[in-house]
């Protein structure tokens, strides 16, 4: 004690900052939760963020987009030597269309060219998968993959990515018991967690489906916040349901500068989160679809292990049926192992097969999957 | 020096003993102790605080126990250990390692820094003294490994063992050993500019430059001057520093300071003020994340006198990363017993050129007096004396402007010459060299005469001046272009 003593002054500053930064959101008033956010926050401040989206992927997609906590680090500027120049004067050149709507832009359908160091070949559907035919028979299982940058293969080719590893794996698996598994990717890169349910509910919506999984990433806390300020300020998703809930407790009036509604919104991006991640188990509960998440990582992780604790308890207060955590699956690798290139968070195909296995072992004991693949064809 | 002997507590063998004030008043060796006569004021000790002469270890244990004897001699007093002492102070380390992980300052590498640091120190107490360098080196490569991964771990050690090894084979000349490992920095310099090194891990370039890129120039100058030779340890100790892997911008720690104040003091004080600055370095990052992302506004939207002030104020904040980063990174060497010279001296308050020099990031200052201002002082010491110091402070400018760029390049990949940056280090310089020609020609007795209320005012008017001309000069350091600064000026100074 006497030693402690020493340095009350120390410890006491210590505790009392220690204290501020854990204290849950809703006993601090709301100031007070967006100064803490402003201590935490740990990325680029927005004019540099807005410059570095511009510089990076803004120029790669030319759609207003970011991919979450990007820091301009020392290798950054391999990477965009890594990528060779991007084609953004050329609107054909990118394999993006713009929309009217929250998910401000989608894959565009039937396209086969390389773009933005790969290969993309999407089907007519605007997916980066096969060419699936909407008739379901008896046998099939049919599941939608809903993702980001990662899930839709990012800087790999259609059947390198884990997903497609896992189909394969999946369907192995499905003869046995005379099933085919069919796994639709509605993944797009950069979309928040809202756009990529946004997505699958518009572009699936004639489609029969059996299960649903939700692929979040370590970026998901923030990423609708940095979206809505956008779609917001030109009055896009005032009355969604997936933000019934934020809309209700902030009393949000959007305005029409994106700066100003970011300033505001990047203060509830946790209650963002909730209320996305609520409406996406609601909705997917109403069209008796069970819906996994899974949580996987990025290569260096952005994320501590406290608030990544945190994100999936938010997931399993939503009602998420199955909740699976792939986060930690790189940590016994070094990140130049498994980065697409130095700096860059999206895997490479060595960091896609070992998530492929990761996410195959974790989905296997999904009890809704199993059913799927043990029920007889007849009871269906 | 008598001290009750209800006032301290003694801890077995050699103990540091504290007294109730809470200061370390005198170490007792419980040897001596025991052979005090009768008839002093103290009583005998209990036999449990003495030396157990019947138990004698035997066999392998007893070996183990005179190799750890053999190994622990010379061990400063500075160093004994203080189990009490050492946990508090291991426990506000964790308390601050929970704080940096919760506020998520300064990302993975701090972190893995933090984490090493907690695993290492126990051991790092409790070792042989002359275990202490290389116990720090080794855990330093660990984190180095995990920070960066085996590969570039590899090559930086690899390469670095041998250049610094290099280094050390006094059969060589010194100018020859000089002359190679220059000719080596160039040729990197060349691979690392071309396709030449595609096949080296990129992350290799920043990590090998931070520990050599300054470090090597104080080691060879050392390694010059010094009388006799430089331990391996010690060497090890210097160009292995820890907190180097999360700090690639780290402060040009010399080598004879390091070496000096390893033990140099009680290590519990030691510690003490590492985790006192290591706080502080963390309240600085904290600070410095409401300046840059509350406070701070972008050079385009300048429309006035009032947002050019408050941009030119926040702008110089943003040094307050460097400044917090580098209490860390000095903080952490307190830890593992290197007393260091503080970084900075609140350079806010700095009052003149000079003063502003003396005050920010004084190991750079350090750096620069030691290798370039000394030497090119001393070598025109039958100059005149003006001429003198105008000569060694205009090679310090240019030296610090182009070593700026060296440090760019290793670090970033590029050089960052500009216009801006050159008119900063340009009219720094100019400054510094008049106020350097005023100081010298001051009368030692001037300043005792003249203080009093009129001392005062010119001081503070001094401590705003010096803030106005050093917030626009790192207002133009960091424009785009002079066009740009020019054009915020002419904006801000509109309402005028």
């Amino acid at each position: 004690m006497k030693l402690i003593k020493h340095n009350a002054p120390g410890w006491i500053l210590l505790i009392v900052l220690a204290t501020f930064a854990i204290v849950p959101e809703p006993f601090l008033p709301s100031h007070a939760v967006g100064f803490r956010e402003v201590l935490r926050h740990n990325g680029l401040n927005r004019a540099d963020y807005d410059r570095n989206e511009r510089g990076y992927y803004e120029t790669l997609l030319d759609a207003g987009r970011s991919f979450g906590t990007l820091g301009e680090s020392i290798q950054t500027a391999d990477f965009r030597k890594h990528l060779g120049p991007a084609k953004h004067s050329e609107e054909d050149g990118r394999p993006i269309l713009p929309t009217d709507d929250i998910r401000e832009y989608v894959l565009k359908p039937n396209v086969d060219e390389t773009a933005y160091g790969t290969l993309w070949q999407t089907n007519s559907r605007g997916l980066r998968d096969l060419e699936y035919s909407v008739e379901k028979t008896a046998e099939t299982i049919r599941i939608a993959v809903l993702g980001d940058s990662i899930t839709a293969g990012w800087g790999v080719t259609r059947p390198e990515r884990f997903e497609d590893l896992w189909e394969v794996a999946l369907n192995r698996m499905a003869a046995d018991r005379g099933k085919i598994a069919e796994v639709w990717n509605f993944a797009v890169p950069g979309h928040s967690p809202a756009q990529r349910w946004k997505h699958f509910e518009k572009t699936g919506k004639d489609v029969p489906f059996d299960l649903v999984i939700y692929e979040a990433t370590t970026s998901d806390p923030g990423w609708d916040a940095r979206r809505m300020a956008h779609f917001m300020a030109k009055g896009q998703g005032l009355d969604d349901p997936l933000f019934s809930s934020f809309m209700q407790v902030s009393k949000f009036t959007p305005v029409p500068k994106p700066y100003t509604n970011g300033e505001t919104l990047n203060r509830w991006q946790w209650t963002i989160l909730q209320s996305v991640y609520e409406g996406i188990v609601n909705q997917s509960h109403k069209k008796n679809l069970p819906v996994a998440y899974v949580l996987i990582p990025r290569v260096g992780s952005n994320l501590s292990r406290p608030e990544i604790l945190a994100l999936l308890k938010r997931a399993r207060s939503a009602g998420f049926d199955y909740v699976a955590d792939l986060s930690t699956v790189f940590n016994d690798y070094d990140p130049e192992e498994l980065s697409l290139s130095p700096g860059d968070y999206h895997p490479n195909i060595r960091g896609h097969r070992i998530l492929a296995e990761a996410w195959e072992h974790h989905l296997a004991q999904w009890p809704a999957l199993l059913d799927r693949i043990n029920e007889s064809t007849k009871s269906r | 020096m008598n001290i009750p002997h209800n006032m301290f507590g003694l801890t077995r063998g050699n103990a540091v003993v504290e007294s109730h004030q809470g200061l370390i008043e005198q170490e007792i060796d419980s040897d001596r102790v025991a052979q005090r006569p009768a008839d002093q004021h103290f009583k005998p000790l209990h036999k449990k605080y003495l030396p157990d002469e019947k138990s004698h270890a035997t066999g392998f244990v007893a070996r183990c126990l005179e190799f750890y004897r053999h190994l622990d001699q010379g061990r400063p007093t500075h160093a004994h250990i203080n189990h009490r002492a050492f946990w508090a102070a291991w426990a506000y380390l964790a308390a601050l390692t929970g704080l940096v992980y919760v506020y998520r300052i300064e990302g993975r590498a701090f972190q893995i820094v933090l984490a090493t640091t907690l695993a290492a120190l126990p051991i790092y107490e409790i070792v042989p003294f002359r275990l202490k360098k290389p116990l720090a080196g080794f855990a330093s490569l660990i984190a180095l490994a995990q920070i960066f991964g085996n590969t570039t771990a590899a090559c930086v050690v690899g390469f670095a063992t041998v250049l610094v090894g290099f280094a050390r084979i006094s059969r060589i000349q010194w100018q020859t050993r000089a002359a190679i490992i220059t000719s080596t920095a160039l040729i990197l310099a060349i691979v690392r500019s071309t396709s030449l090194g595609a096949n080296i891990p990129p992350t290799f370039w920043p990590v090998a430059g931070t520990i050599l890129m300054f470090r090597l120039m104080i080691y060879m100058y050392e390694l010059k001057h010094a009388k006799k030779n430089e331990t391996l340890a010690d060497a090890i100790s210097y160009f292995m520093i820890l907190p180097n892997w999360c700090f690639m911008h780290f402060p040009v720690v010399d080598y004879r300071t390091l070496q000096r104040g390893f033990y140099s003091r009680d290590i519990i004080q030691t510690r003490r003020r590492g985790l006192q600055m290591m706080f502080v370095g963390v309240t600085h990052l904290l600070f410095y994340r409401v300046v840059y992302h509350e406070l701070l506004i972008r050079p385009q939207d300048v429309k006035g006198l009032a947002t050019l002030g408050a941009y030119l104020a926040c702008n110089y904040l943003l040094y307050l990363r460097v400044s917090g980063q580098f209490h860390i990174a000095c903080g952490l060497l307190h830890l593992y017993g290197h007393h260091m010279p503080e970084t900075h001296n609140k350079y806010l308050l700095a009052h003149s050129f000079t003063d502003y020099w003396r005050r920010i990031n004084i190991y750079w200052k350090d750096f620069m007096v030691k290798t370039v201002f000394n030497p090119v002082f001393f070598r025109m010491r039958k100059k005149p004396q003006p001429l003198a110091l105008g000569v060694a402070t205009i090679a310090v400018f240019v030296a610090t402007w182009a070593l700026h760029a060296w440090q760019s390049f290793w670090l970033r990949g590029h050089w960052g010459f500009s216009l801006t940056d050159a008119l900063f280090w340009g009219i720094l310089g100019a400054a510094v060299l008049v106020n350097v020609q005023l100081d010298a020609r001051k009368k030692p007795g001037l300043k005792s005469a003249s203080a009093g209320t009129l001392s005062k005012v010119r001081h503070l008017a001094g401590i705003a001046g010096m803030l106005l001309s050093i917030t626009l000069l790192w207002s133009l350091w960091s424009s785009a272009g002079l066009g740009e600064w020019l054009s915020m000026m002419q904006r801000g100074l509109s309402g005028l």
